[in-house]
């Protein structure tokens, strides 16, 4: 009796252990292999929904639209756009966060949000390296410009100018805005003004070409194709030298000082995430990989890269994997940058 | 050259199948702003993955003769049933359904659609004749200048006021009160959002215009029943008043061109929106016409102007779009993306390299006003007859695209929680204790604009901006339109003493009511304030809050002191209706309830079957027809068609 019901215990010890084990969805053993035409026939009749935490018409929009069509093709299912704008962008993140894990949502992220998390800001209830990253689709440099007519002919007239400076960003907690933040301390320009609440790029450029505001940070796909006769490229923040055709001007990395390198190191990682791409966290690794390497065959396609070129944007794709590792090295900032962020300035 | 351009221009897009595009163009955004609730917004965004495919000029051919006439769609729903078919048209709603419930509504949409079309050309007109300049013409304008037009705009609350002044400066206190919710553009500070996420990027504009005023009209026809409009005599009779109305545009020519100009110049200002050009317009006619005040009464004069400026508009808010790409509306914005996805940067590059398609695009919005205005001429019929429809039938079934209108917006609960909120401050605050609602509109429409203006001006130019010239010029203009009316209302006033601030056909007053609503004012004045002083401790936060916060509430209790002292009551109060119009927003609150537990498209049938039934007391044959219909609107265009997936997302039953 003592033996049987000993046995008939043991077994059911095995067999609990075993069936918990394996609704862990990162136990190898207990997985089957990868199969990619497997995880494709998951999403037979499932809808995918593309979060992106703007209106319709931004250029994270305007990704999302053109990678639609491209998923729908090699998942071969619906694929929705969602655009949940509000907030500061956080309701998309936070829905995004808290979304079904497999694979079914995923979204674009504005690297600005990680700063919102990083300064603790209400709302905020997701966890940037806690997200499964996809990848990042788009490498793209910021570049700080003027106005033709203005007094700075080069990066070194403006460092050194003694009057008020006016750099116009749009809302507070942009991209912009931070870019502002930074560079006004990485130089120590107390004649820097911070002027915010324009309409959004084209805004500032008016406003610039007006005389309204002196400069502003704005990423290289917009500048590029501003008038050559109306504006000058002063400094690149991140990327490669001289990559930019036709833009020969320094980067921050080139003239910052030596006390700045934190704040050089955070804009430089800035570079590599102009449109990454995530999913909601703990999604089982075999559907992170599928969706990894769709994100991958389709930044590779060159349909796809003329299609992005004729939209006058930069296809480069670094895998989910790198993010992953990127995000947690970003999130990890000295406290002084953080506080920076949070104080007086910043808001 | 140019004028071989233009003609170049002009000829293509009568080609095929661009002439094809401009017909389908035309009839869907005519369709889109005949339902409500559904938006050229949303219908903008559902044609991306078309139009992304088909070449420059068909796509802006496409989008662009749909984008130009949802006004005019919109129109007819204003005039025929009190609902605003895009926001744009809420101005055309003060005049144009009285004049449908003293059985003029033929009158109303004719003249409704002939300022749509003629207008709406005026603004293309314009536009083309400004492209050669427009660079320079934009540049001139500067935010001290967009700050100063603002202010005009925002003058204009005193015009719309004049039956009431301080009734018309509360409205416009509580206005831009709202519009203050949110995160504060230039510091970032979340002012009034209680907590909730929700309220950080503001109040949404068109759940609160959805509410107030179309919710509102659907109580009012509610609780009146029968049909929407008195039953018409014969359809010649509609046809004679159709063209009357139509021909009612020439006999008022001037005003009919004011309106024009004034929609064209309020579309370059970015972020003004056709809401605004709308309510300026209005308040402009009201201030010169002949027949004025008697604007709000039902006269053609009040549906002339609104939809001359929210047709021509279209030509302004092209100019900084294409110039600059600052986007003149989010519309606009839309349009943007997609030129940018098919690899045309708007910019510089628009009237150079890019003429021909700007010239198109200025060719398309001329055509498409016309074309649609015919379109909706040759549904007529339909329309004129479905104002004899009873109100069991219709409400229901408004009622329920106002909800998915307003829900469409972001997907939140809370969007319905505002139209509901709105819609009993629109009844018992517009309709039934004569509050007026343009001075409410000007304020919260204008109130963000105003304050984001004023933060980049004086970080900027200082106050010394009031010196540049277009500026000076613009602050007399505000002065002359803050003054000129309060002196023309006293001066009217002395030689006509027998002017009357009561308007036919609106409910008489109910002690009771007057008190709850003023002291409800009194509340959120007072904890807007509270507010301010207690928790926004940013200076420049709190500014603008503080600024109109207490001298509203100030206003508000003055309003409070003089409901107390009046102690008339309405003789005409029908005895049961408080009851009946609680009965009718505790049925909203239902439905709303239904929406967030077993989601939309389960909760429409049950609604409009109930609400049929049990509130309006008709036949169960009626009820299964409303539910029937009402469902199928929802599950085949919202659900299926426009993949609006959230709409079939409950807490207890999702799919």
């Amino acid at each position: 009796m003592k033996t049987k019901s000993t046995v008939i215990f043991g077994t059911l010890i095995i067999v609990l252990s075993v069936s918990v084990l394996c609704s862990f969805p990162r136990t190898a053993w207990c997985t089957a292999a990868y199969d990619a035409e497997r995880e494709r026939a998951f999403f037979k009749g499932k809808v995918v929904t593309i979060i992106v935490p703007s209106k319709v018409g931004g250029w994270f929009d305007t990704w999302a639209r053109l990678l639609q069509p491209a998923f729908r093709e090699r998942l071969k299912t619906t694929v929705v756009v969602d655009n949940v704008p509000g907030a500061g962008r956080k309701k998309a993140m936070n829905r995004l966060f808290s979304a079904r894990p497999d694979g079914t949502v995923f979204g674009v992220v504005n690297r600005a949000n990680m700063i919102t998390e990083m300064i603790g800001e209400e709302g905020v209830r997701y966890k940037m390296v806690e997200f499964t990253w996809m990848g990042n689709t788009s490498n793209m440099a910021r570049l700080l410009f003027v106005s033709r007519k203005s007094p700075y002919k080069t990066f070194s007239d403006f460092i050194n100018y003694k009057n008020r400076i006016k750099v116009g960003v749009n809302g507070s907690g942009s991209v912009a805005w931070y870019d502002s933040i930074i560079l006004k301390k990485t130089f120590k320009k107390d004649n820097v003004n911070i002027v915010s609440a324009y309409e959004g790029s084209g805004d500032i450029y008016r406003a610039i070409l007006q005389g309204e505001v002196d400069a502003t940070v704005a990423v290289e796909n917009e500048v590029v194709n501003l008038p050559p006769e109306e504006i000058s490229v002063l400094l690149q923040l991140g990327g490669p030298r001289g990559y930019l055709p036709g833009i020969n001007v320094p980067r921050l990395a080139d003239v910052a000082p030596p006390d700045a390198s934190d704040y050089v190191k955070l804009l430089g990682e800035q570079y590599y995430m102009a449109r990454f791409w995530a999913a909601p966290p703990k999604m089982a690794p075999h559907r992170a990989k599928f969706m990894r390497d769709t994100f991958e065959e389709i930044c590779k396609d060159p349909k796809f890269i003329a299609v992005m070129k004729k939209a006058g944007a930069r296809v480069d794709f670094t895998r989910g994997e790198k993010i992953q590792e990127m995000v947690k090295s970003h999130m990890n900032q000295p406290k002084y940058i953080i506080d920076l962020f949070k104080g007086t300035e910043a808001h | 050259m140019m004028i071989d351009a233009a003609i170049g221009a002009l000829i293509q897009i009568f080609a095929w199948p661009y002439f094809g595009y401009l017909v389908l163009g035309s009839f869907i955004g005519c369709f889109i702003g005949f339902v409500p609730g559904i938006g050229g917004y949303f219908a903008l965004s559902l044609m991306i993955p078309f139009v992304i495919r088909m070449d420059p000029l068909g796509a802006v051919v496409l989008i662009l003769s749909m984008h130009s006439v949802v006004t005019t769609g919109g129109s007819v729903t204003a005039c025929l049933f009190g609902v605003p078919g895009s926001g744009q048209n809420i101005a055309t709603v003060f005049d144009g359904y009285p004049m449908t419930q003293k059985g003029r509504g033929a009158e109303a949409v004719g003249a409704a659609l002939t300022a749509s079309a003629l207008g709406g050309v005026i603004g293309a007109f314009v536009l083309l004749l400004l492209i050669p300049v427009v660079r320079p013409l934009v540049l001139a304008f500067g935010s001290g200048e967009f700050f100063m037009m603002v202010m005009v705009g925002i003058a204009c609350v005193v015009t719309m006021a004049t039956e009431s002044w301080l009734k018309g400066f509360v409205m416009a206190g509580i206005g831009f009160m709202l519009s203050f919710i949110g995160q504060d553009p230039a510091t970032g500070t979340v002012r009034f959002a209680f907590g909730t996420i929700y309220l950080w990027e503001g109040v949404p504009l068109a759940p609160l215009t959805m509410g107030k005023v179309a919710l509102a009209m659907m109580v009012v026809m509610g609780i009146k029943g029968g049909t929407v409009a008195p039953t018409r005599k014969t359809e010649a009779l509609d046809y004679k008043q159709l063209f009357e109305g139509a021909r009612s545009i020439f006999t008022h020519f001037g005003l009919f061109l004011r309106s024009s100009i004034i929609g064209v110049v309020i579309g370059i200002i970015p972020g003004l929106g056709g809401e605004a050009a709308a309510l300026i317009a209005y308040a402009q006619g009201k201030q010169s016409a002949r027949r004025g005040s008697e604007f709000g009464t039902g006269v053609v004069e009040g549906v002339i102007a609104p939809e001359a400026a929210n047709n021509s508009k279209e030509g302004g808010v092209l100019l900084p779009t294409i110039s600059f790409g600052v986007p003149g509306s989010g519309l606009m914005a839309i349009l943007l993306g997609i030129l940018i996805m098919m690899g045309i940067q708007p910019g510089s590059k628009m009237l150079t390299e890019y003429l021909p398609l700007t010239l198109s695009m200025a060719w398309t919005i001329a055509m498409s006003n016309v074309i649609g205005v015919i379109i909706m001429l040759l549904l007529f019929k339909i329309f004129i007859r479905s104002i004899k429809l009873p109100v069991a039938l219709i409400v229901p079934l408004i009622v329920t695209l106002i909800f998915v209108g307003s829900y469409s917006h972001i997907f939140e609960m809370g969007d319905l929680f505002v139209t509901l909120g709105a819609g009993m401050l629109g009844y018992f605050a517009w309709r039934k204790q004569h509050y007026p609602i343009g001075p409410f509109l000007l304020g919260f429409v204008l109130g963000g604009l105003t304050e984001r203006n004023y933060r980049i001006t004086m970080a900027t130019y200082g106050s010394s901006f009031i010196f540049r010239p277009i500026s000076f010029v613009l602050f007399l203009l505000f002065l002359m339109a803050l003054f000129y009316p309060v002196f023309v209302h006293f001066y009217k006033k002395k030689k006509d003493p027998s002017q009357s601030a009561h308007k036919e056909g609106e409910a008489p007053r109910s002690r009771n009511e007057a008190l709850i609503v003023s002291s409800v004012m009194v509340l959120f004045s007072a904890t807007i304030l509270i507010t301010t002083l207690m928790n926004i401790t940013n200076p420049i936060a709190r500014q603008f809050p503080l600024l109109v916060s207490l001298p509203t509430l100030i206003l508000c209790l003055i309003q409070l002191f003089c409901e107390i002292k009046d102690k008339r009551e309405g003789s005409l109060v029908k005895k049961g209706q408080t009851a009946r119009e609680i009965a009718l927003f505790l049925w909203f609150g239902l439905f709303t309830a239904l929406i967030w537990l077993v989601n939309f498209v389960v909760a429409v049938p049950i609604f409009t079957y109930l609400l049929t039934k049990v509130y309006f007391k008709e036949s169960h044959l009626l009820a299964i027809t409303t539910a029937a219909i009402s469902t199928a609107a929802i599950y085949v265009i919202f659900f299926r068609m426009a993949q609006m997936l959230a709409l079939g997302t409950g807490l207890l039953i999702s799919f």
